[in-house]
Parts: structure tokens; C-alpha cells; sequence
């Protein structure tokens, strides 16, 4: 099967993505690449209008017409070139081959359906199971992620948000999808309950062996459960690598500024260093690297010429003209560890 | 305070800083959005068309020897230079009548909807904003109101109180504001409970001021857009009563007299229906044409 | 009563009528506040803490309860004085986009607010005052005109800011301001919120579900649990030291965004039980992994253990003892 012969699930290949409207064009995303492989969750971080969630949706095919245009790129799903196929063809590899959780619990359920049905009816279309075979499914989905399968009777609104995240994750999970995007899966939650999902996603993860891209704002949420990192800005993927890589070799000053504009519960008489400025207008990215006019490190030649993807290793690289000449780290920062670097 | 402005600030007064940082015009930008829809603007364009003709109907065509004095010798000519839309059955030119009119529909038709939307105003922001059991019985009566079909109200005003134009638009006037007064009832409810509001509150602003500066303001959106459709319905309804013998009466060129008067040579010519039919479908769609491309170019939501 | 405090809050109740019974937003919650501290409220949705914000200023009109501010009892003012002392105390929002009229431009935003001081009769000098405010909070001059739209959330923000600060307020209840900000913009304004607070003496209370903000900006912090106030303490002893059983969960719940030192996580079982018409019993019984007879038997009341260290639970209390 050709399924074993490569390792990577998802590869996006110098994607481009722009909206198109009678008064501007908004490019959401320029030139991205990003691959996540077989059984790893990759965490996509970025702030709002980075291009995460359109990211997501392409994957799914669902950028949404007619604003909407796929300008270049290609996005290999389980060895098949997703962005050539057709709707019908697309309804299958849905749900089957790759499955997306939303943000919101409380609008992703269909608040006329009891739960199991909701559960039932994916599994009779996608896996063409009989009536009694899915709803006996369903319930056991339920059980999976930790909800009594006799609650399959009740309707959306009788469960609580944290339950009904569970749901959506078991309605994500029903095909058993090789791969699970995942956008903000618990932003809308409590901490508390936060840290339930996040529990049972990190066991659901190991038990099914499945792959995730993980989309998200919280280095929080990344460090614990992600296996690698790819952080996004302005629609394009700046730096990428394992947790490592990321967390404790962290090359690129936009990483770097996320991690400084994050309070330190044990630093708090530190004053917090945010990244200056805003996010560029997507209608009017800046030329060159689209960081520059908030980089303290920028470079004369930053404002002029895109900077290309610089590798450190097999798994980390920064997309950086810091990194031109060296591989050293050029950034001055209160993590910086060089003790942790002679280790490696 | 820590914090003192630079002494060239001090300079520049108030205008300069006005002049220096425009504000963004928010009709322009409410204009290009209602440009962009081209059926409003063809609603635009009739309504325009409609407005010029009905303004200048006296220097087009006089109104009591064209569109008025009957002329037995030029009775059901067709169109024609000299008679555009042709004569009816006392020979009178068509065109003439159309287009005085469209004088009485668009002054009817607006004067009655601003009658409405004055009452509706008071009775629907009061209702919104005071809440409870002061809600609970204004709505109730707007209720019992709106059971009564808007014609059939307007029917029995008239005939109570006789068919004068005033009576007329009073009476259209009192048939829009159940529709409307719910609109703006509901306006007023979602800007009622927002967050500045609440900070108005909190910064201790009275509320007089509160409902004018930070409520109404914000209502005129959905109010202006209820009102352009409550216009074309009103035009309609002026026809209608007319047509039923109750509102203007005969000589008079109203369109639904003129399609009353036609009915019975309608067979042989279908002009003298067609014309005044036209008349008013044209106006009432091209109103409901202008009030949807408001309904964009004001919505909020749709800017970025 | 101790000079300092600024703001004392006895008993506060604050109970909505619901059709299924009485909805206790803020049941029976006291503390004291100092001159130019800030006291974090913590807590996950339906808590209390936003009802607790607003019953201080009494947006909420408060069930029962004391609210003394400055020495003045809040709860007995009339309209005209009520307007008078909201001068002093302010309220920033948690959106930035609704708490601002869609229609009003930033320098009108803040000039309403400068007008209802009646400090400035002059218009060029309210003027340049907006300006001051406008340059305090970090909005470009260039925006004097922008509407709220043509702003991003940051920048809204800060305008949201400069309406509360135009006042000149000694005390600020901050909403959730943050929580709807991105990292780097949120890291930006919790700055400003600090050195505004040092240079203008001010006092805040900030609440916020979010344990890693308001551990950087507070001095003290309560933890609501359904209305009730379960533990009141110091910012470092509550994060070295937390004693009640949900404070503990609730710190271990917070996602690290570090590889090093992590912790292994109490998670605790369930969710919130219903506000309505709660049994009089520890609240955070049903949930609670410590659960005795005692807490099934009545509400533990919020004892200091420790100097400064409050906390409502039977367990802690009497280990502590």
C-alpha cells in the first residue's frame, strides 16, 4: 500500500491563497509550507489573521468561493492531491481521511439532532454502516471520549460546553480520520475544563495513533501536546521544528517576541516585552520579510527581499536574514540558554 | 498628570487638528457600497425619474386643461407624439395624468410614512428602552393593532372621517405604525444593553443623552431602511384605496382612479390599464429596490 | 477603619430572578482593597466576577450588601451623588469592540467624557486635554478622527482606556480587558495598565479568567467559586502556596508554555453545578476529591489561616489550626 511507503500525512507545498473582493485583495496566504507526519501533532501558532484557520480549511478544500482563490500551491493529503479533486470526491476523503474540530461548541452541533444521531448519521454515510450498527457506534464513540453512551439520547443543549467539545471531538474521531485538524479546540472553555480535553486528547492521540494539526494561539496548549511547532505570521510559516527546537532553541524574533509578550508566572516582577507595532494589513503586506517594521533585529535588506528558509537541522528552520551567514543564535533573549546549546 | 503635551501642540488649535486628520466620510462610504448594487440603482434611477417628472408635471403639461378638461375629439389615441402614453375615454392625455399622478402617490406615499415613523419613534423607543410592564402594554396595543389588515384600517379611517388627502395620509400614516414601531422597538432593545451604553452610564452621562448620542444613533439604520419599504407599500396602498372608490376622487389623476375609470374598456384598450398599472409597479418596486441597497450600505456588519 | 483602604465590599449579594428560582451570582463576598493595589478576581465563566465588578459600581444594582468607597457607603447614594462618585470609579470593558458607540469618533468618545467633568469650559482646551489623554494611553494623534472600525482591537483598547481615564478615576474595575487581545498587543497593554497605575496612583480591581495575566499584574488575588469567594491571597502565596482544593486544580489546569519544571496536573472530575438556588453546603463539594461530612453539612466559612491568606474550607482551616 502506498500509504507506508512515505511518513508524512499532510504536505502543503508554497501555498497561495488570496480573497478577492471589488474593493481589495486580502492575501491571506503567501507561499506556506508545512508538512506533518504520520502519528505527530504539529501545532500551528500565530494571532488572529495569520492564516491559520484558512490553512485548515484548504486542507479540507473549503476555502470559501467566490471571494476565495487558491493562487498556487499544493496540498498532498495521504499521498492524494487534494486541491485537484472534485466536491463529490471530497465528500469522501471528509470525515474519512482527515476531519476538522471548530473552535465553538456551542454553533458546530445541530441543536434539533440528539447527540448519537448526530454521531450516527457520519458514520452511516462515511463507513455505510446499517441504522442500529452506527447508533451502536456512536455510543461507544461517546465512551471514548468520556461520556456515558446513554446520554447519546439527549440534544446539544442539555450538555455543557466542556461536554459538548467532547461531542464534537467524538463526531471528529467517528471514522477514525488519519488525520484531525483541530482549530482552537478548547479556547471557548474553562481552564479547568480545558485541561480535561486537553487530557483526553493527549490520550486519545497515543490510543488511536492518530496525526493532528493542531491550530491554536496558546504556547501553552503547543507545549503540551504537541510534538512539533510550526509558527505562523502573515501567511506564512517563519519557523518550524520539534518542541525543542521551538521552545528552547528558538531562532526567529517573532518567536522569540510571542514567548517575551507571555506573563511568566514565576517572573512577575518582570516587566513583560511585547512585540511592538500590529499585524500587518493583509491588504498591504509590507515588502520583504512582512515582520521587518516590528523586528528590533531587522536589517536594511529585510524591507527589501523576502528572506528565504534558513535549516539549522533536519527537523528546525527559521525563515530569517539573521540567519544568512550563521547558525548561531543572533537573538539577545531572557531565555536564551547557552548552556542548554553546548548540549546539543 | 505625569503626562504634558509638547508646546507645538499648544499651537496647533483645534480646526488645524481637524482640518490635518480627516475623518473618513461615512455617507461616502455608505454611497460606494449602495453603488455597487446595480439594481438599487436602477431603484435609484426611477425613483429620481419619478421625483423630476412629478416635480415639474406643471411645466410639462398643464394640469387643468391637459391633465383635467375632458376632449371628446382625441378620445383612446394611441401613443403618439403628441399624446406619449396616448388618451383615455375623455381624451386626455395619459402621460399628463400619469405624471401628476405620481405627485399625489409620492406625497402621500412619503407624508404618510413620516406620520408613521414620528409615532412609531416615540411609541417604539419608549417601549425599548423603559421595558417591563410599560413594554409589555404598549406592544400588547401594537399587537391588537397589527391583527387589523394595514388596508382595512386604512379603509375604515377614511370612511369614518372622509376621503380628504389629509385623511388619507393620517390614515396610512396610523396603518404603518404597527410594522414600524416594532422595528424600532427592537432596534432600540439591541442597542440598549451594549457595552457603551454601559459605559455611558458608568461615565455618569444623563439619559437624555444616552438615548439620543448613543441609542437612536444607532437605530437609524434599520428605521431608514423600514421606512423606504414602508413607502412603497404606502404608494400601493393610496392606489388601492382609490381604486375602491375610497381615497381620491375621480377627475383627480390618481393611478388607481385611472385603472377604476378604464376598467370597462380594458378589452379594447389595455393602455389605459397598462400605463397607471406600470406607474405604480415601477415606483413600489423601484422603493423596495433602494430600501435593500440601504439595507447593505447601512448595515454595520458588513463593513470590515 | 484602616486609612489606606480604598475600597471595603461587605457581604455583597447579588441574586437574579430566574423561572427556575433565584440565581446566585454573588453570594455573601467581602474584601478590602488598598490605595493604588490591584486585587485580581479570578474564576472560570459564571463565577460572579463580572456581577461583582458591576455591583461595586452599581451598574448591577447590588441585592444587599456594603460597598464603602473612600469612606463613602456607595449602596446609600442617590442618583445625582451616584454620578457624581462614578467619577472616581471607572470600568474598562472586556470587548473592545462593543463597549465602543460604533458612530463616535475617538476625539468625540473622549469628549463626552471630559464634558460631563465640566472641567474644561473652554473648547481648544478640552481639545488639547483629549489629546494628552489620547498621547497617555499611546493612540497616534492621526487617529483623533478615526471611528471605532477603522481601529484594530489594541487600539481599541486603548481608546476604551482613555474614556475611563478622562475622568480622572482613582480606582478602575478592569473587565477581562485583555482577554480578547492577541499575546503581543495583550503584553502591551498590561504594560500600560501597570505604568498608568504607577503614575497616576490608581487602584484596580482586574478580573479575568486568565491565572498567568493576573498573576503579573496583581497585588492580591481572589478565586470566585459560584459566586462565592473561596480564597483571598497575596499574589506570590497563592501561586506558591495555594490551600483550596479548587485554587490548587485551577493553577495546575494552566497550560505552560514551557518545556521545564512542569507540573503534574490535578484535574479535578465534573463541571460547575447549577447557580440556582444552591444547598447551603461547600460548594465545590461535589467536585471536591477531600469531600467530608463537615462540607455536606453547611458552607465553610472564608477564615484567615494565614496573614493575609484567606480561605473557605473546612479541611485547610482545620489542618491549619
Amino acid at each position: 500500500m502506498e500509504e507506508f511507503t512515505n511518513n508524512t500525512i499532510l504536505e502543503i507545498e508554497n501555498l497561495h491563497i488570496h480573497f478577492v473582493s471589488k474593493v481589495e485583495t486580502v492575501k491571506a496566504i503567501n507561499g506556506l509550507n508545512l508538512t506533518v507526519h504520520r502519528g505527530k501533532t504539529l501545532g500551528l501558532v500565530g494571532e488572529t489573521g495569520a492564516g491559520k484557520t484558512t490553512t485548515a480549511l484548504a486542507v479540507l478544500n473549503m476555502i470559501a468561493k467566490p471571494q476565495g482563490h487558491v493562487m498556487a500551491g499544493k496540498i498532498t493529503l495521504n499521498g492524494e492531491d487534494i486541491l485537484s479533486k472534485t466536491e463529490d470526491q471530497m465528500e469522501s476523503i471528509r470525515g474519512n481521511t482527515v476531519s476538522m474540530i471548530f473552535q465553538d461548541p456551542m454553533t458546530s452541533l445541530n441543536p434539533v439532532m440528539t447527540v448519537g444521531d448526530q454521531i450516527a448519521e457520519v458514520l452511516q454515510i462515511h463507513k455505510k454502516l446499517s441504522k442500529a450498527d452506527a447508533a451502536r457506534e456512536a455510543g461507544k464513540m461517546l465512551e471514548t471520549v468520556g461520556i456515558p453512551a446513554s446520554r447519546s439520547r439527549e440534544y446539544p443543549h442539555q450538555f455543557s460546553g466542556g461536554m459538548k467539545q467532547r461531542v464534537l471531538i467524538a463526531l471528529g474521531l467517528a471514522c477514525t480520520p488519519k488525520l484531525l485538524i483541530a482549530d482552537e479546540p478548547t479556547t471557548a472553555l474553562d481552564v479547568t475544563i480545558q485541561a480535561q480535553v486537553l487530557e483526553l486528547m493527549k490520550d486519545l492521540k497515543d490510543r488511536l495513533e492518530m496525526s493532528m494539526l493542531m491550530i491554536t494561539h496558546d504556547l501553552g496548549i503547543v507545549a503540551e501536546v504537541c510534538d512539533e511547532v510550526a509558527v505562523m505570521y502573515a501567511g506564512t510559516i517563519i519557523e518550524s521544528g520539534t518542541l525543542e527546537d521551538i521552545f528552547d532553541r528558538k531562532r526567529h524574533p517573532y518567536t522569540e517576541g510571542l514567548f517575551n509578550s507571555l506573563p511568566d508566572v514565576s517572573r512577575r516582577d518582570q516587566s513583560l516585552k511585547p512585540i511592538g507595532g500590529q499585524m500587518p494589513d493583509p491588504t498591504k503586506l509590507p515588502q520583504g520579510c512582512p515582520f521587518h517594521p516590528r523586528c528590533e533585529y531587522a536589517l536594511p535588506k529585510c524591507s527589501q527581499e523576502e528572506p528565504p528558509m534558513h535549516r539549522f537541522s533536519d527537523t528546525h528552520c527559521a525563515k530569517c536574514w539573521l540567519y544568512e551567514n550563521t547558525d548561531q543564535c543572533m537573538l539577545v533573549s531572557k531565555d536564551y540558554d547557552p548552556s542548554r546549546e553546548v548540549q546539543e | 498628570m505625569k503626562s504634558t503635551p509638547s508646546v507645538d501642540k499648544k499651537l496647533m488649535s483645534r480646526r488645524e487638528y481637524m482640518r490635518t486628520y480627516r475623518k473618513t466620510s461615512r455617507l461616502k462610504e455608505m454611497w460606494d457600497i449602495f453603488v455597487a448594487n446595480r439594481l438599487a440603482v436602477v431603484g435609484l434611477i426611477i425613483i429620481t425619474i419619478f421625483l423630476l417628472l412629478a416635480l415639474f408635471a406643471n411645466v410639462i403639461a398643464d394640469y387643468d386643461t391637459v391633465a383635467i378638461a375632458s376632449n371628446p375629439v382625441d378620445r383612446f389615441q394611441g401613443p403618439s407624439w403628441k399624446h406619449l402614453l396616448g388618451t383615455d375615454e375623455m381624451g386626455r392625455d395619459i402621460f399628463a395624468r400619469i405624471i401628476h399622478g405620481a405627485r399625489i402617490s409620492l406625497r402621500i406615499g412619503v407624508l404618510s410614512v413620516l406620520v408613521g415613523l414620528v409615532f412609531s419613534c416615540i411609541i417604539g423607543a419608549a417601549a425599548g428602552y423603559l421595558g417591563g410592564i410599560a413594554d409589555d402594554i404598549i406592544m400588547r396595543v401594537i399587537d391588537i393593532m397589527a391583527c387589523i389588515p394595514r388596508i382595512v384600517m386604512a379603509i375604515a379611517i377614511v370612511a369614518a372621517f372622509g376621503s380628504s388627502e389629509f385623511n388619507m395620509i393620517m390614515a396610512l400614516g396610523i396603518a404603518t405604525i404597527a410594522s414600524m414601531s416594532r422595528v424600532v422597538r427592537s432596534a432600540v432593545l439591541s442597542v440598549r444593553d451594549t457595552e457603551y451604553v454601559e459605559a455611558a452610564k458608568a461615565v455618569g452621562q444623563n439619559t437624555p443623552r444616552i438615548i439620543f448620542q448613543h441609542i437612536l444613533v444607532n437605530c437609524v439604520a434599520p428605521i431608514i431602511v423600514q421606512s423606504t419599504l414602508a413607502i412603497a407599500t404606502n404608494v400601493m396602498s393610496v392606489s388601492s384605496l382609490s381604486f375602491l372608490g375610497m381615497g381620491i376622487a375621480a377627475p383627480a389623476p390618481e393611478w388607481g382612479c385611472m385603472i377604476a375609470s378604464a376598467r370597462g374598456n380594458m378589452r379594447q384598450y389595455p393602455f389605459l390599464v397598462i400605463a397607471p398599472g406600470m406607474a405604480i409597479f415601477l415606483t413600489s418596486m423601484a422603493f423596495n429596490l433602494v430600501g435593500d441597497g440601504l439595507r447593505d450600505a447601512l448595515d454595520p456588519k458588513l463593513k470590515r | 477603619m484602616n486609612d489606606n483602604v480604598i475600597l471595603e465590599v461587605k457581604n455583597l449579594k447579588k441574586y437574579f430572578k430566574t423561572s427556575s428560582g433565584m440565581l446566585h451570582a454573588v453570594d455573601d463576598v467581602s474584601f478590602t482593597i488598598e490605595r493604588g493595589k490591584t486585587l485580581g478576581i479570578v474564576g472560570e465563566s459564571g463565577c460572579g466576577k463580572t456581577t461583582t465588578g458591576r455591583s461595586i459600581l452599581r451598574l448591577v444594582e447590588p441585592t444587599s450588601g456594603e460597598v464603602h468607597f473612600d469612606g463613602v457607603d456607595v449602596m446609600k447614594l442617590g442618583r445625582h451623588e451616584l454620578r457624581k462618585m462614578r467619577q472616581q470609579m471607572q470600568l474598562i470593558f472586556q470587548d473592545p469592540f462593543s463597549s465602543l458607540n460604533p458612530k463616535r469618533t475617538v476625539c468625540q468618545t473622549i469628549e463626552e467624557v471630559l464634558k460631563l467633568t465640566g472641567e474644561y469650559k473652554n473648547s481648544d482646551e478640552r481639545f488639547h486635554r483629549v489629546l494628552e489623554i489620547m498621547e497617555m494611553v499611546g493612540l497616534d494623534e492621526r487617529l483623533i478622527n478615526a471611528y471605532p472600525h477603522e481601529m484594530d482591537g489594541g487600539r481599541r483598547q486603548r481608546l476604551g482606556i482613555g474614556r475611563a481615564l478622562a475622568m480622572k478615576p482613582k480606582f478602575i474595575v478592569c473587565d477581562e480587558p485583555v482577554s480578547a487581545l492577541d499575546v503581543s498587543i495583550q503584553a502591551q497593554i498590561l504594560n500600560m495598565l501597570r505604568s498608568l497605575q504607577n503614575d497616576l496612583g490608581l487602584t484596580y480591581i482586574f478580573i479575568t479568567h486568565d491565572l498567568s495575566v493576573v498573576n503579573y499584574i496583581s497585588d492580591d488575588i481572589a478565586v470566585m467559586y459560584l459566586g462565592r469567594l473561596i480564597e483571598k491571597a497575596p499574589t506570590q502565596a497563592l501561586f506558591n502556596n495555594p490551600l483550596h482544593p479548587y485554587t490548587k486544580a485551577l493553577l495546575s489546569a494552566l497550560p505552560v508554555p514551557s518545556l521545564h519544571n512542569r507540573q503534574k496536573r490535578i484535574l479535578i472530575k465534573g463541571e460547575l453545578s447549577s447557580p440556582i438556588d444552591p444547598k447551603p453546603v461547600c460548594r465545590f463539594a461535589a467536585r471536591c476529591d477531600h469531600c467530608t461530612e463537615e462540607c455536606l453539612r453547611g458552607e465553610p466559612p472564608l477564615k484567615e489561616v494565614a496573614p493575609g491568606h484567606f480561605v473557605s474550607c473546612f479541611k485547610v482551616a482545620a489542618e491549619m489550626q
